[in-house]
Parts: C-alpha cells; structure tokens; sequence
C-alpha cells in the first residue's frame, strides 16, 4: 500500500477506441488455442445441482434411447432373418388318413415335389428329429406306431422362381389326401407385424423421451438462469452483448449435455455386450437357428457403436440448442 | 455529453424519488454527486448507466435519446461507461483477475491481448497478490478496489462510482482519488456519488446536490 502511482493509471499503448474484434484468417484459429490453453474460469458457474441433475437426466435419457433405439432395430433385424428363411422354405404336413400307408402316402407326395419346377430340395423330416420337436410336449417315451403324428416334409423353393404356391397345394392334395402346404405366410405375418408393432412402440417411446428431455432442459435451462441472475446482470452492465452470454451459457449446456450423453451411451453400449453374452449363455443348442437370429440381431457392431455415438452427438447438440433457444428467450424477457 | 431535462422517476407505484431534474455535465468534467442516505443518488446513477428508464423527462448520453434506445444498442453505449457499484457486484466464481478483466473478456478479446495491462491496474491498485483469490475472501476495502479497478480497465469514457470510499481508510480513499483524477486528466468524465466530506474537500470539483428530489449544482 505504500507504493506511490509513479506512472499513468492506464497502461499506456492502447489506442482510446480500441479496434473491433476482426477475425483475421489466423486469428480465429490463435484464440480458439489462447482459449483451451488458458483455461480461465467459465463465466457461468459450473459446479451446481442444476448442472448435476441435468447430466444425471441425460445420462438416463441417452441409455433409454439407445435402448428404445437398440431394441427397434434388433427386433427388425430378426423379423428380416426370420422371414426371409421362412419365405424360402415351406413345410408340407401329411395327415395320417384311415387307410393309407403313410410311407406310400410320402413317397408319392416326394415323388410329384421332385417334378415341380421352383422346388430346390424336399426332405422329409426323420422321425427321429420329430421326437425331438415334440419332446418338450410329448414327453421321451414317443411311440410313432401308436400316436397318429403328422409326416412333415420340408420343401425349399428357388426365391427368384417360385413355383405357384396355390396351384402346387391343390396338385398335391389330389395326389396326397392329407397333405396341408403350409407356407408359413400367416406366422411370416404375424411375425412381421408383431416386429412393426415393437418398433413403431419404441418409437413412440422415443419421441415422448426427446419430447421430456427438451422440457427437462429448458426448465434446467431456466432454473440456470434464475439463479445466475447476477451473473447476467453484470455481464449486461459491463456491456457483454446476449450473443457472448448466450454462447457462454450454451457452452456450458453443451459440456452437461456432452457429459450425461456419454455416461448413458456407455452404459448402453455396455448393457446391449451383456445381453449378447447373456444370450449366448443361455441359448438351447436345439433352436440354436433361431437363436443365432437372435444373438446376430441383438449384437451390435460397429454401426451399432456409430449409432450410440450420433445418439450422444445428439443429445449434446439438443441440449445446447435447447439451452440456447432459453436463454434468448430470458434476455429478451429482461431487457 | 449527459443532459437531464425534466427527469421524474419513480419505482413501481412509489413515491418519485427524482422530481424535475434537469443537468448537463460537459465532457472530462469532474463532479461529486451528494445528499443524505436515501436522496436518490445511487437511483440517478442507474438511470446514467441505463439500468433504468425515466418515468418522465428526457436523458441524453453521449448525444443519443436512452427513450429510443433499442436493447442492441446498450452493450456498446454501456462499454463507454465504467461503473463501481455501491455494492461491488462481484462475480465469486471468478477470480479476482478474471472480476477486473470481463469488461475486456466481455468484448471478446483474446486474453493476452489484455492481461498485461489488468495485472498492472491490480498491482497499481494493491491487489497484486491478491490475483487468483475469489472476492469472497477479499476484505472490504480490497474489494472496493477490485470493484474500481473493474469499472476502468476498458478506459470509459465516463465513469460513475457509488460510495468507492466507503470502505477504505483515508489514506486509500486518497489514492483511490488520485486514480480517477488520473483518468479524468485523461479526458474520462468522472460522476463520483458520496458522503465523505473529507473526501470532497480534497479536490475542487463541484458538488451535485440531490435532495427531496430536486438536485442543486454548487462549485
Ligand atoms: N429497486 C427499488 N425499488 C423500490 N424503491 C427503491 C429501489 N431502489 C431504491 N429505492 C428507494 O429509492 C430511494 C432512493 O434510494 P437510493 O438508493 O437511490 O438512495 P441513495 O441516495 O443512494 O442512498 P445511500 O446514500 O444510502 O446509498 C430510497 O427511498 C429507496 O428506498
Ligand atoms: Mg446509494
């Protein structure tokens, strides 16, 4: 306090109008590095219960998301697999019928299958693997001689020139009394739509999630701004323009958002490896090819990793935007 | 540079606080602006840095009617005026650098561009040690100056200050004196709003006299 002002007060070499901020070809570059080098204290707090409840929110909105999104495309990923092996394969079931031998019965349905064109392969399925389809509801002790069980013949037909399903099933029960083509069309159906329904579900789901992040946002936004009240206040009297204090405001959402994103985008893409793994565990060798459907569907590579990220890119832009759009909205109210 | 005709104001549905209040201060004036607690001198400063509007009357700064003022035009006119704050109006999140230096942050220069000169205006104004500390640890006084050093550092053309002695010991609030005479020798127009007597006795510069609303000059 002793010292004695020995010089002018304003450090002299600063022209009176200081000149406007021109962003030389450089220069934008130069400050964007001063700025992450030198690290000074972001204008709006950072440390507070808003700011900590919102990266909470979004950490669980990006996780949910990802699920819904997850689950949406897994489940078409199947319904795909599914129907589209399906689609290339028929089943043609042969009733026993009093009076006919059902070898005989076989053989001729075989025989007529094998000059039909479109048809690949037919192969009647052994009894052997018919116990076993029936095994979980028929028990081991199965006597074929004794239980009137259909013969199940499968029939692979060429995609690209299939043969006239309905005309070949009218040709068969002429020949074969208890035939029944069964073409698997009203499952393909029911598969499909149960899948559209799940995915246009989880879609719903999604939008009402974006549609609750957004008002979580704005509200954690305003919350934000009331209690920063002074902060803008002195920004405003010191002449900062609503363009620097909502940029700075918007930096700071973009940071939370940023965050919360890629502590839920982590936890999906971690929840979506367990489940594959769960799936591998616990997947009955028996149904091992629809399992596989499955497990394909539900394993996520690196698009599935892509998608994770550009739903936390998301997020974080959301959230920004969001905050931004607010906080324009309060500068003008306090003007 | 500041012309005042007929200004009433008043807050809300109160009492007019400032009845027909008609000035102008030439610029690199220097003036003293006194009254008792209560007369309005910190509400006449506000209106001065346009954090309130006339109820009536008319308020000219640097030539430009502040009734037509659209709120795009205030951050340039509010970087011509320097304000120290009865109150500080400190930011505690901030250091005490980083207080001094958001008018030039607020301008969007690149920090090296200024932060030689804010160190310099610290050390000048004692808190060269005191950098990096948060004004909520500061005493009174040293935030005072923080306060001071905030309102100058992006040289105003004109500066007001509420109280900025009110905390300091004589010896400062002389220095302090010294500061803004410095600056007004540098062609910035000084308001300094105050009851200290001691202080007003050490320099010449008129008196602005609010009382009971109406403000009287004397020289
Ligand atoms: N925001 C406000 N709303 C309502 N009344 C206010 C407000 N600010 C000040 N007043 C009233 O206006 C009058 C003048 O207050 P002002 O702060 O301008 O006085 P002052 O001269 O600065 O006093 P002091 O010397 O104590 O700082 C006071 O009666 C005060 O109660
Ligand atoms: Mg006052």
């Amino acid at each position: 306090m002793s010292r004695k002002p020995q010089k002018p007060v304003i450090p002299p070499g600063k022209p009176k109008s200081r000149p406007k901020a021109t962003p030389a070809p450089a220069g934008w570059l130069q400050r964007y590095f001063d700025r992450i080098t030198h690290k000074s204290t972001p204008i709006v707090p950072v440390e507070n219960v808003i700011g900590r409840a919102l990266v909470l929110v979004t950490a669980i909105m990006c996780f949910l998301a990802c699920l819904a999104l997850g689950t949406a495309w897994a489940v078409h990923r199947a319904s795909v697999a599914w129907t589209s092996e399906a689609a290339s394969e028929l089943t043609l079931q042969i009733k026993p019928v009093e009076g006919l031998n059902m070898t005989d019965e076989v053989t001729k349905a075989m025989r007529h299958l094998g000059n039909v064109n479109g048809v690949v392969r037919a192969e009647p399925i052994s009894n052997e693997e018919t116990r076993k389809l029936l095994e979980p509801w028929l028990g081991a002790e199965l006597n074929f001689e004794e239980l009137p069980v259909p013969q199940l013949i499968t029939v692979e037909i060429d995609r690209r020139n299939p043969p006239n399903l309905q005309v070949l099933a009218s040709d068969l029960i002429a020949i074969v009394p208890g035939a029944r083509l069964d073409d698997h069309r009203v499952w393909q159906n029911q598969v499909r739509s149960a899948a559209n329904w799940i995915k246009w579900t989880s879609f719903l789901v999604l939008i009402l999630m974006l549609g609750a992040t957004i008002a979580i946002i704005v509200f954690a936004t305003q919350g934000a701004m009331s209690s920063n009240r002074d902060v803008v206040n002195v920004l405003h009297l010191v002449g900062a323009r609503d363009k620097f204090i909502v940029r700075e405001f918007e930096r700071h959402f973009l940071v939370l958002g940023l965050k919360g994103g890629l502590a839920g985008g982590l936890l999906a893409a971690t929840a979506f490896i367990v489940a594959r793994y769960a799936l591998e565990q616990i997947a009955p060798r028996s149904l091992d090819g629809e399992f596989n459907n499955l497990i394909h569907a539900v394993s996520i590579g690196w698009s599935g990793f892509a998608a994770i990220a550009g739903i936390v890119a998301f997020l974080a832009i959301l959230t920004s935007r969001t905050s931004r759009y607010t906080v324009y909205r309060y500068l003008k109210s306090v003007e | 540079m500041i012309r005042f005709e007929n200004v009433g104001l008043r807050y809300g549905m109160g009492p007019e606080i400032l009845r027909n209040i008609s000035f102008h201060v030439a610029p690199g004036s220097f003036h003293f602006l006194t009254g008792p607690s209560g007369a309005g001198k910190t509400t006449l400063l506000r209106l001065l840095f346009m954090a309130l509007k006339p109820t009536r009357g008319l308020v000219n700064l640097f030539g430009q009617d502040v009734a037509s003022l659209s709120s795009t035009d205030l951050p340039e006119l509010r970087r011509k005026v320097g304000v120290v704050f009865q109150d500080f109006r400190l930011l505690n999140h901030l250091t005490t650098f980083e207080n001094v230096a958001l008018p030039l942050r607020a301008t969007e220069q690149p920090e090296q561009d200024y932060r030689a000169n804010v160190v310099e205006l610290l050390k000048w104004v004692g808190l060269g040690d005191r950098m990096r500390a948060s004004p909520e640890v500061l005493s009174g006084g040293e935030k005072q100056r923080a306060a001071i050093a905030r309102a100058v550092v992006g040289q105003p053309q004109l500066l007001l200050a509420d109280e900025p002695t009110g905390n300091v010991d004589p010896s400062m609030a002389k220095r302090l004196l010294g500061l803004f005479e410095e600056l007004n020798k540098l062609g910035t127009t000084v308001i300094i709003a105050t009851h200290d007597v001691e202080l007003m006795r050490l320099s010449d510069a008129p008196h602005m006299i609010l009382e009971d609303g109406h403000l009287g000059i004397e020289s």
